[in-house]
């Protein structure tokens, strides 16, 4: 078998530190275009007050999916 | 066998440690804090609601655990669409948002998680942990959850309106029925989502907390500048609390609401709606 990934050690560390940049990347992203989408709805009109429920579950939502990448990269794998 | 903040080695686990065994069952550190947690919590509402009184007096405990009820209400106000359905099912989710709350707060003092250690059995394993902290202590919450939102629904509108929030009224139609498989999976899902969310969180933190106090314990300083990590952990976890039981309200507000959407129609309008209504003359 081709071996494509000449040291096993310092890729497994390698794409450990990737996976959970870009899981926390991505989450992070996510959160400010929720809280950004939630503060000029609140521009617009101050009634979305109201969603503030809303927004809170899906803040945590999203949190969840990087909490899970720290998950399986700081414990699961290898 | 006392060392408060003295662990200059990272103590990090992910699950429970076993403390001793108990016949067949394992004690777990986690099961020692949720039981100490569940009765502490249980003596502080006895305590406030026997002072409870319609002119408040002096006593600040009944006064802040009335607030935080007060709050619990409206919070659920929200999930179920009417104060009468809130206040009537506080008791059972409200339930959710004073442990998760009580045991996460509790949870960052520091003789929780790797603080004070315990040598029973010649075990040298913290003697506290959170019980949000392990995730079988969420699992059986949130199991608990599901299955009081499934008995609570037919409880408030018979099996046969709680099958209909499944399968619709047209259960031999094989894409209804399709449909009402996946939601039944959906509990499932709902199940897993709820509590690996408050185990991750609540984890994850300790961890935060662990490996920040170590780190400047390692350069020989006074851990002072960790006091910022706890207060965001203090709001986490509020917030956890305040997801767990908002989420479980959703469900069984989503599961109950199609009763209403049927007998009464006129009632359960939203303001909204009732606006439009205006608008047009209706």
């Amino acid at each position: 078998m081709v071996e494509l990934f000449a040291d096993a050690a310092s890729s497994l560390a390698i794409s450990k530190g990737i996976m959970l940049g870009v899981a926390f990347a991505a989450a992070a992203l996510g959160l400010g275009l929720v809280g950004s989408s939630y503060m000029k709805a609140l521009g617009r009109n101050p009634e979305a007050g109201k969603a503030a429920t809303s927004v809170v579950i899906i803040a945590a939502m999203i949190e969840v999916t990087a909490l899970l990448a720290f998950l399986l990269g700081a414990f699961l794998l290898g | 066998m006392t060392q408060l903040f003295a662990a200059t080695d990272i103590h990090i686990s992910l699950k429970a440690e076993q403390l001793f065994t108990f016949g067949p069952l394992t004690v777990t550190n986690s099961m020692i804090y949720g039981l100490l947690c569940a009765i502490l919590l249980a003596a502080v509402m006895i305590f406030a609601t026997r002072r409870s009184k319609l002119l408040p007096g002096k006593n600040r405990l009944t006064a802040i655990v009335e607030a935080i009820t007060e709050y619990v209400i409206g919070v659920l106000e929200g999930a179920f669409g009417s104060r009468e359905k809130a206040a009537k099912f506080a008791p059972v989710f409200g339930f959710y948002f004073f442990f998760i709350i009580f045991n996460n707060m509790l949870g960052l003092l520091p003789i929780v998680g790797p603080g004070v250690y315990s040598s029973i059995e010649g075990a040298h394993t913290p003697l506290f942990r959170p019980f949000t902290a392990d995730l079988n202590g969420t699992i059986a919450m949130s199991v608990i959850a599901i299955i009081m939102v499934q008995y609570l629904s037919i409880k408030e509108q018979g099996g046969k309106k709680h099958l209909q929030h499944y399968f619709t009224d047209k259960p031999k139609n094989p894409i209804n029925f399709f449909i009402g498989i996946l939601e039944v999976f959906g509990e499932f899902t709902r199940i897993l989502s709820l509590s690996l969310r408050l185990f991750l969180n609540t984890a994850v933190g300790e961890i935060l907390i662990a490996v920040f106090t170590s780190m400047i314990i390692a350069s020989g300083r006074t851990p002072i500048a960790v006091l910022p990590i706890l207060l965001f952990e203090a709001l986490v976890a509020y917030i956890q609390a305040y997801v767990f039981t908002v989420l479980a309200g959703t469900y069984l507000g989503m599961a109950i609401s199609h009763a209403e959407h049927h007998d009464e129609h006129q009632a359960s309008l939203t303001s909204g709606q009732v606006e439009a209504r205006g608008l047009h003359g209706g």
